[in-house]
């Protein structure tokens, strides 16, 4: 395992085939950014229409949670 | 802010002019009548609260949860999130259809069938419960369900009215709310009961070292004995209001039904409150246990199957209160004997809340012993409705 291995969460699929692959319950600095970076495109690309956020903030205040 | 489990919040809950004609078009789908528990749950499953779930589980994705404990999809999932109906109320429904969901005669969302499958009671409570002994009350909960499930997608057009809506929010709220307040890390507290001097103690103990509290009691049915849900809130009121700071923790519901799944209900505890936005959540002793069916710390060990959960779990041991001590302790933090220490236990409580015994009294707030003594009957009682 090289110096820089740390460990961040991986969906299950991708880790167990991360950890298979690396014989090793960490995952190398670089595979994880690479991974962290393919997730990040993914959730870009999947995310959903604004919320309408004046309407949550109008009932939050409502209800007495925002001042 | 932490991402949604399976990526994404789901939101299949329909507003303004989509509303109404949603509400039109299921006047003419064949209608099942469900309870108020599987209403609430359609509401969990079309605001976000059990993303990536968007609806009741198909025959597939039940036989991942309950042999794999995942969704097919790969994500973490423990608790089977299905839909019972009898044979005799599908008859002219397939695969491919759609069903009208009513509570109380009153239709409220629309299910786009994707497969009808028989329920195998031994194979669902075994793989979940970990036992088939009928005097587990999620075992007999799953003799009396309907033969049949059915899996398909939700589509909410009016959630039943809900008496505690004004503690209700759902996951996009509270997203918007932690962002506002400036948490960028949040704890999450399930309950199912009254708070005393132990609950605090964990709750302050892990909101030293986050931003912010979320309280999210379990607001549903429970078991005989249990506090009745406006007894918990009031009670939590109370203790909010004198002993916590006001921008440092929010009290919110979930509204579902306790299953006293015990390790598998934990994760799935943990994912609902990642779903809120909570990257923390606290796993206490026996986490959503019922009399001796799992070991104290199962709840803690299950986790270690899960690296990939997404929000970190927070294990405590149990606490109680050391008289030596002085103060509320748990097995890592104080080195005396069992003689030393007063145990949270029921009849302490009951103790504690007659105000009968002084060191009893010392275990909960006097504010919230007086919020609890407000009701005469704080109980959940045996054969009431609902009561599991
Ligand atoms: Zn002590």
């Amino acid at each position: 395992m090289p110096d820089d291995a740390i460990m961040i969460p991986l969906p299950g699929a991708l880790y167990r085939r991360v950890e298979a692959a690396a014989g090793a319950d960490e995952v190398p600095a670089y595979v994880a950014r690479a991974v962290r970076e393919a997730l990040a495109r993914d959730e870009a690309a999947a995310a959903p229409g604004a919320v309408d956020e004046a309407q949550i903030v109008e009932r939050l205040r409502r209800l007495g949670y925002l001042d | 802010m932490i991402a949604p489990h399976g990526g994404r919040l789901v939101n299949r809950a329909l507003d303004g002019d989509a509303r109404e004609e949603a509400a039109a078009r299921a006047e003419a789908l064949p209608t099942l009548e469900v309870s108020l528990e599987v209403a609430y749950d359609v509401g969990n499953l079309a605001t976000g609260v059990f993303s990536p779930l968007d609806g009741f589980m198909t025959r597939e994705a039940l036989d991942h949860v309950l042999h794999r404990r995942r969704l097919p999809g790969d994500q973490a999932w423990t608790i089977p999130i299905v839909l019972d109906a009898p044979a005799a109320a599908l008859r002219r429904v397939g695969p491919g259809g759609a069903l009208a969901l009513a509570c109380a005669g009153r239709r409220f969302a629309t299910l786009e069938v994707t497969d009808v499958h028989a329920l195998d009671r031994q194979t669902f409570a075994a793989a979940t419960f970990g036992t088939t002994d009928p005097s587990h009350p999620g075992v007999r909960r799953v003799a009396m369900m309907h033969e049949m499930l059915v899996g398909g997608r939700v589509t909410l057009f009016a959630l039943p009215p809900d008496p505690y809506e004004r503690y209700h929010l759902s996951p996009a709220e509270t997203r918007v709310l932690f962002r506002l307040r400036g948490w960028r890390t949040v704890v999450g507290f399930q309950t199912r009961n009254v708070p005393h001097l132990g609950h605090e103690y964990v709750q302050k103990t892990a909101l030293t070292f986050a931003d912010g509290l979320f309280i999210n009691p379990v607001i549903g049915p429970k078991k005989a004995g249990d506090f009745k849900d406006e007894v918990i809130l009031e009670a939590y009121q109370a203790l909010m209001r004198h002993y916590f700071l006001r921008d440092r923790a929010v009290l919110g519901v979930f509204r579902t039904e306790m299953r006293y799944a015990g390790p598998r209900e934990a994760v799935f505890h943990a994912i609902v409150r990642k779903n809120f936005g909570c990257t923390h959540f606290i796993v206490g002793r026996d986490h959503a246990g019922v009399g001796g069916f799992y070991g104290p710390y199962d709840a803690h060990a299950i986790f270690e199957e899960f690296p990939d959960l997404g929000i970190v779990p927070l294990f405590f041991t149990a606490f109680f209160y050391c008289t030596r001590c002085g103060s509320v302790e748990n097995e890592k933090t104080c080195p005396h004997d069992a003689a030393d220490r007063i145990d949270f236990s029921g009849t302490r409580l009951r103790q504690a809340l007659e105000g009968a015994d002084p060191i009893s009294a010392r275990l909960v707030r006097p504010e919230v012993a007086e919020a609890i003594a407000r009701f005469p009957d704080p109980l959940v009682a045996a054969g009431a409705p609902g009561a599991r």
